[in-house]
């Protein structure tokens, strides 16, 4: 059976849901890539990889608190799961793997 | 605390056209955002990504059911537009029958029109007129109903779908007639794109009204 792997911007959001933690939902895994990448991100790309995600078991989610400012609508948590974390392990793995030694990489700032 | 209403349009959109499933949370996210400064066009933006991005990922989990409705819904609209077509045809001969050696001519894209070759202008008549709309506005309506009662699909990616490639069909139509102003100077051709775009967001409401009851069910299915 063949490795499951994360897509560039998959990997990006699960990233994100790990460094906010609790909490994590829609606008701050948005928010959190904006502020990391420097560019926009659409809200619809964001759902839609949550969802490819959720699918695959990378991530869980759950309803939140509802809020005034959101019109009474709950917010969705997201969580990573075991098999995420794992997952998202062993792509910085592979990743750190393929940049070593690369001669054109090196003296370039992280 | 008083909140800034979310333009109304595009939230009815993500709503109907939303396939996700957490509609409501989405929405949240969206107002939230926008009751911390976001403009409108930012909200249509984002809801525009996350409709598209929702029928792109239906088209995506099974293409070949998709294009096949899809192409199916075209059919039945060919359909309707000969049938439709051949009703104005021979309504117009009945009524005018010295017009045809003269030679009649029907369009049924985008809008079922017919033009007869003689110098009279009965074809411009208004009652003529009137019938030719309603036989459009039928159309519109049971390709509407079609698009939302075909089970192979869910009904609003299947009307989203329909719409859009109408849409960009009819704008590609319609590049091509300023086109052809810009090259021979035909003004009535100029008539015909302003018509066209007045009747463009008609034409898209006709159909959603057609898949109003179709929409309204696969609604409340997702919100339940």
């Amino acid at each position: 059976m063949a490795q499951p792997t994360l897509s560039n911007f998959e990997l990006m959001v699960m990233l994100a849901i790990i460094r906010i933690g609790e909490g994590a939902y829609g606008v701050s895994i948005s928010d959190e890539i904006e502020e990391t990448t420097g560019s926009e991100v659409l809200l619809g790309s964001v759902y839609d990889a949550v969802n490819r995600l959720e699918e695959k078991g990378q991530i869980e989610s759950s309803l939140g608190e509802a809020t005034p400012e959101r019109g009474g609508r709950a917010k969705r948590h997201f969580r990573t799961t075991t098999k995420g974390l794992r997952l998202v392990k062993e792509t910085q793995r592979s990743l750190v793997k393929l940049w070593k030694g690369l001669p054109q990489l090196k003296g370039d700032p992280a | 605390m008083t909140l800034k209403p979310t333009p109304r349009t595009a939230t009815w959109f993500l709503n109907r056209f939303g396939s996700n499933t957490e509609n409501q949370s989405v929405l949240g996210d969206l107002s939230e955002q926008y009751q911390r400064g976001r403009g409108s066009i930012w909200y249509w933006r984002q809801v525009l990504s996350i409709v598209y991005m929702g029928l792109f990922r239906e088209f995506h989990s099974d293409k070949r059911r998709f294009i096949g409705s899809l192409v199916s819904a075209w059919c039945v609209w060919g359909v309707l537009q000969f049938t439709a077509g051949m009703i104005l045809m021979l309504r117009y001969v009945l009524l005018h029958p010295a017009e045809l050696p003269f030679g009649i001519r029907i369009y049924g894209f985008p809008l079922l029109t017919l033009q007869s070759g003689a110098e009279s202008k009965f074809a411009t008549q208004w009652n003529f007129i009137e019938f030719a709309l309603a036989l459009n506005v039928l159309t519109l309506l049971l390709i509407g109903r079609y698009c939302a009662r075909t089970s192979r699909i869910p009904p609003g990616a299947m009307l989203l779908a329909f719409i859009t490639t109408y849409v960009v069909f009819d704008a590609g139509w319609m590049v091509t007639n300023i086109l052809t102003i810009a090259q021979h100077q035909q003004i009535a051709m100029g008539l015909v794109v302003i018509r066209d775009l007045v009747a463009l967001p008609l034409t898209v409401a006709t159909i959603l009204f057609g898949g109003r009851k179709g929409l309204s069910s696969a609604s409340q299915l997702k919100q339940g």
